[in-house]
């Protein structure tokens, strides 16, 4: 892998965490290769409030920690692949995926 | 103030290398020894040289462009020196241009450019 | 143990191998898929010796109650000369029709010769005809994947050489390089571009770009994006960028789709550009005294 894609990718991954750890209290952080060997997957899971609105939450500029807004929304631009699912009350999971 | 990231005076500049292991708190802790030295050192710039640094994300981007906000509020012009091509592509792909913050190539390239103004 | 449901057929290629081959070249022939053209006679022989060894050993070993799968182990045999026998056609030229119609064209041979066994009865010459069908089919599509993936990775490898060759960063001077833009500027490529860019900023210890587009067709909205970002990289790396060779046409464009360049300095020549250039690291151009 290019040293670029290695930096975005961490950079995603640390992006990610850190919301985990900021909003959610926390988390766990699951690693997956898919069985070719052609993605890696981390799976980043916290129990915290959840998010009500993803897709307002993705948009660009949006924050509620006073922060720049651009994390969630870049994240989703240094992965490959990324989902969010989250619900009020019932914790955030993001997943991203990175072309080996 | 931590072992990790170094502030040393270079002619009228304080150098500060902040390293790959840095820790949240100790970037946030360095906005209060650094000005606090600025203040006190009475130098005409800063140099925040963040060569080693394989990661910047939005939050550690956040935690550079204020560094330079205060140091320029403290009348020393900052630059930030040694940003890795793959983080400079990053950080833009972030929308984090750090429009205010002064860059050079290397320390040297700042040192000429303070020496100048 | 022999399996009944191609017992038949195994027999065929077992029992007369080379009246198979021989038939089998004569009907890619009259279906204009023997490409004389690029392959000698005892060429075209030979390989379709070798691919029928294999497809024999397939059917010997690899088909079980009626089952079979080319990616099983009994077929590795089979996919390896594909393999090579593809690699060869995909250099030479040869399409996908041809290559599937070349495959296709065994079952001739197969079903003249299942015609001809008289003791079969109508119900098990029937099912026998459908198992040639079935594995030459299979056989067939095998061959147009390798075929295809081969093509891919021709296709992409050329990709790549394109975008090596499309975005020279030339060192002008001494410490002032120059990025020649031509073509179109996509996604992929500016990101190459940009990429290649900063490396060399980083190697050459440059302080000034001169991102040149006079090559560039059309700028959008999408291009300028492309641009201004390279050009905001290469500030964060504390290098400065300057976009020349915009023509009157382009900077009407720009303005009326609203781009701002921002801090961006912008040149209508690479000239002026180069001038701007050196002088920013300390040279001056001038005119010799000669007398």
């Amino acid at each position: 892998m290019s040293a670029v894609r290695i930096t975005r990718f961490a950079t995603a991954v640390s992006e990610i965490t850190r919301n985990a750890i900021v909003h959610g209290g926390g988390g766990k952080i699951s690693i997956y290769l898919d069985g070719r060997n052609e993605y890696l997957r981390v799976e980043c899971r916290d129990q915290g409030p959840g998010i009500e609105n993803v897709t307002l939450a993705m948009s660009e500029g949006y924050t509620t920690a006073g922060g720049l807004g651009k994390g969630l929304g870049g994240a989703k631009r240094l992965s490959h692949g990324f989902e969010v699912h989250s619900a009020p009350g019932k914790g955030t999971t993001v997943s991203m995926s990175v072309k080996l | 103030m931590s072992g990790v990231t170094s502030i040393n005076l270079v002619e009228n500049a304080l150098l500060v290398s902040i390293q790959d292991d840095v820790t949240d708190t100790e970037i946030v802790e360095l906005q209060d020894t650094l000005s606090n030295r600025i203040a006190k050192e009475n130098v005409k710039g800063v140099i925040l040289d963040i060569s080693s640094l394989e990661i910047v994300d939005t939050f550690v981007g956040r935690v550079i462009a204020q560094l330079a906000g205060i140091s320029k509020l403290l009348a020393a012009e900052t630059y930030v020196v040694g940003m890795r091509p793959a983080v400079a592509v990053t950080l833009v792909e972030l929308g984090m241009y750090l429009p205010e913050t002064r860059t050079a190539l290397s320390l040297t390239h700042a040192l000429t450019q303070l020496r100048r103004a | 143990m022999p399996q009944t449901a191609t017992a038949n057929i195994l027999n065929i290629l077992e029992s007369d191998f080379s009246g198979v081959v021989e038939e089998w070249l004569g009907t890619q022939v009259k279906e204009g898929v023997k490409r004389s053209d690029l392959f000698s006679d005892s060429e075209s022989r030979a390989q379709n010796q070798e691919l029928l060894k294999a497809f024999t050993k397939g059917v010997r070993a690899g088909v079980v109650n009626e089952e079979f799968s080319l990616d099983d182990d009994e077929w590795e045999d089979l996919r390896a000369v594909l393999a090579d026998v593809s690699k060869e056609r995909v250099g030479r030229g040869v399409t996908p029709t041809e290559m599937a119609t070349f495959v296709l064209a065994l079952k001739a041979p197969l079903f003249t010769r299942l015609e001809a066994m008289t003791d079969i009865e109508s119900g098990k010459l029937i099912s026998d005809v459908l198992m040639v069908t079935r594995l030459v089919d299979a056989f067939a599509i095998y061959t147009n994947e390798i075929f295809i993936g081969e093509r891919d990775q021709i296709i992409e490898r050329q990709r790549q050489e394109m975008l090596e060759l499309s975005t020279p960063v030339v060192e002008l001077w001494d410490r002032v390089l120059t990025l020649p833009l031509i073509g179109t500027l996509d996604s992929a490529r500016a990101q190459e571009v940009m990429e290649n860019l900063l490396e060399t900023i980083l190697e050459r210890q440059a302080e000034v770009v001169i991102m040149d587009i006079t090559g560039v067709g059309t700028v959008d909205t999408q291009v300028a994006q492309h641009l201004l970002r390279a050009a905001a990289a290469v500030r964060l790396m504390g290098a400065e960028c300057i976009i020349s060779g915009i023509s009157p046409m382009i900077a009407q464009t720009m303005v009326q789709l609203g781009i701002d360049v921002g801090t961006v300095s912008t040149r209508s020549s690479i000239r002026t550009a180069l001038a701007d250039a050196l002088q920013k690291v300390g040279y001056v151009i001038k005119t010799s005294e000669v007398s």
